[in-house]
């Protein structure tokens, strides 16, 4: 899966994410690629996982990286719309993080204080690795989810 | 769960609700027995410095213990305030939160809507800016305002503990799956249940036990301030009942008891913000 349909996954999987009820906001991990390029190898490509800055667009932009990757993903997490004019919420965005042995999807969520945050958070997980269960070029979808705040956070 | 009578504690998930309560915090300065940590103690000298850097960085008491001496549960926040002092301030400051307020969080800035911290700032002093509001119209306004500066520290504490800290594990039914909520997440849980309760303030918030774990018993500190002129055993009572509901609802934390003490008796006028 080239890096332009990995973008338009992630903006895809983030509006599956916000849509799921109990959720009130749902933002990429800052700073996740960072961390998995410490501690992955063969990380051949990131999306998403910026600043979250400047909707959809600045906020999927993929960065590819042929083989250990490294760089490439360093320039993806600095570069991802970091000095974009920004008028508005960002889009909802998750990170994607392709390796040759898993395909590992990293978002933070905030839920509503009304709901029970988690079954919220199982309920997201359900609805996203059902989304990528139909995706046949990736390997072994995993998620890694956070709740961030409760309530209006 | 602590021995101090003094203290408004108990909770046992395994029981309908909050079940064991015990004596409330009835008076605002509380007793020195135990291990009760009052508004002026002062953390232990022997390893504070760097247990309170520990703290800073997201560790919880017992970690940050083997970093520096020994600490104990009991100590936890009295190191909080030493840590509040060490805490490097590299977030969105307070005036720019503070700012963003005032203009009606208008244009949308991103770096502090998109960032958990920041916004657990802005709704606390929001929350802040609220009481004072209301107590404009109560005859209490009229009385004599505590000093300047007590918003502020309570806004440094908020900044503390919105930090993420600890990831606290949530149980996934798929083993490709990891779920977790922040222990920031969880303080601002925490803060907002104290905070929603009419004439109490939440000071600050502690999760004590190790969190990571999961089925880990923990117990949890809350310090309040309470309203001058109300009843602060009913009103600790309430406190303990509203953060072990919420607590129950957004997390998976085996909560052994939820220990409330009121700390502080506040009277808050239009000046009393700190300059926030």
């Amino acid at each position: 899966m080239d890096d332009s349909r990995l973008s338009q996954l992630a903006t895809e999987l983030g509006a599956l994410a916000a849509g799921t009820p109990g959720v009130v906001r749902v933002q990429a991990r800052p700073g996740f690629a960072t961390v998995v390029r410490r501690a992955v190898d063969g990380l051949t490509s990131v999306v998403g996982g910026g600043t979250g800055l400047g909707g959809g667009a600045d906020a999927g932009a993929a960065g590819a990286a042929g083989g250990a990757g490294a760089a490439g993903a360093a320039d993806v997490v600095d570069g991802s719309g970091a000095v974009a004019t920004v008028t508005g919420p960002s889009a909802p965005i998750v990170g994607i993080v392709v390796t040759k042995a898993e395909t590992r999807i990293t978002l933070d969520i905030a839920v509503s204080d009304e709901a029970a945050g988690p079954r919220v958070a199982r309920d997201v997980a359900e609805r996203l690795l059902g989304r990528l269960a139909v995706e046949s070029e990736l390997v072994e979808p995993s998620l890694d989810l956070r709740i961030v705040g409760v309530g209006s956070l | 769960m602590s021995d101090d009578p003094t203290r408004s504690s108990g909770y046992d998930r395994d029981e309908s609700g909050p079940t064991r309560a015990s004596s409330g915090a009835a008076d605002a300065t509380p007793s020195p027995t135990g291990a009760e940590t009052t508004a002026d103690a002062t953390p232990s000298p022997t390893g504070a410095e760097t247990t309170a850097d520990a703290i800073a960085h997201g560790l919880d008491p017992e970690h940050a213990a083997a970093a520096g001496d020994a600490v104990t549960a009991a100590d936890a926040e009295a190191e909080l305030d030493a840590a509040v002092d060490a805490a490097p301030d590299d977030g969105v400051s307070i005036e720019r939160i503070a700012d963003y307020l005032d203009e009606g969080r208008q244009p949308y800035d991103p770096l502090i809507e998109d960032d958990p911290s920041a916004l657990a700032q802005l709704n606390a002093l929001q929350r802040l800016r609220g009481i004072s509001a209301q107590l404009l119209t109560d005859e209490v306004a009229a009385t004599p305002a505590p000093a300047p500066s007590w918003i502020a520290d309570v806004m440094s504490r908020v900044r503390l503990e919105s930090r993420s800290g600890r990831e606290i594990p949530l149980t996934s039914t798929h083993e490709r799956t990891t779920l977790h909520i922040t222990e920031g997440a969880v303080r601002g849980l925490i803060r907002e249940a104290g905070d929603s309760v009419d004439g109490a303030l939440v000071i600050s918030c502690a999760i004590v036990g190790d969190v990571a774990q999961p089925d880990a018993i923990v117990t949890v500190d809350v310090a309040i301030s309470a309203l001058y002129g109300v009843a602060v055993q009913p009103l600790a009572d309430e406190v303990r009942d509203a953060v072990a509901r919420h607590l129950l609802q957004q997390t998976e934390l085996v909560v052994e008891s939820v220990d409330v003490t009121v700390r502080d008796v506040h009277q808050l006028d239009d000046e009393a913000d700190g300059g926030l």
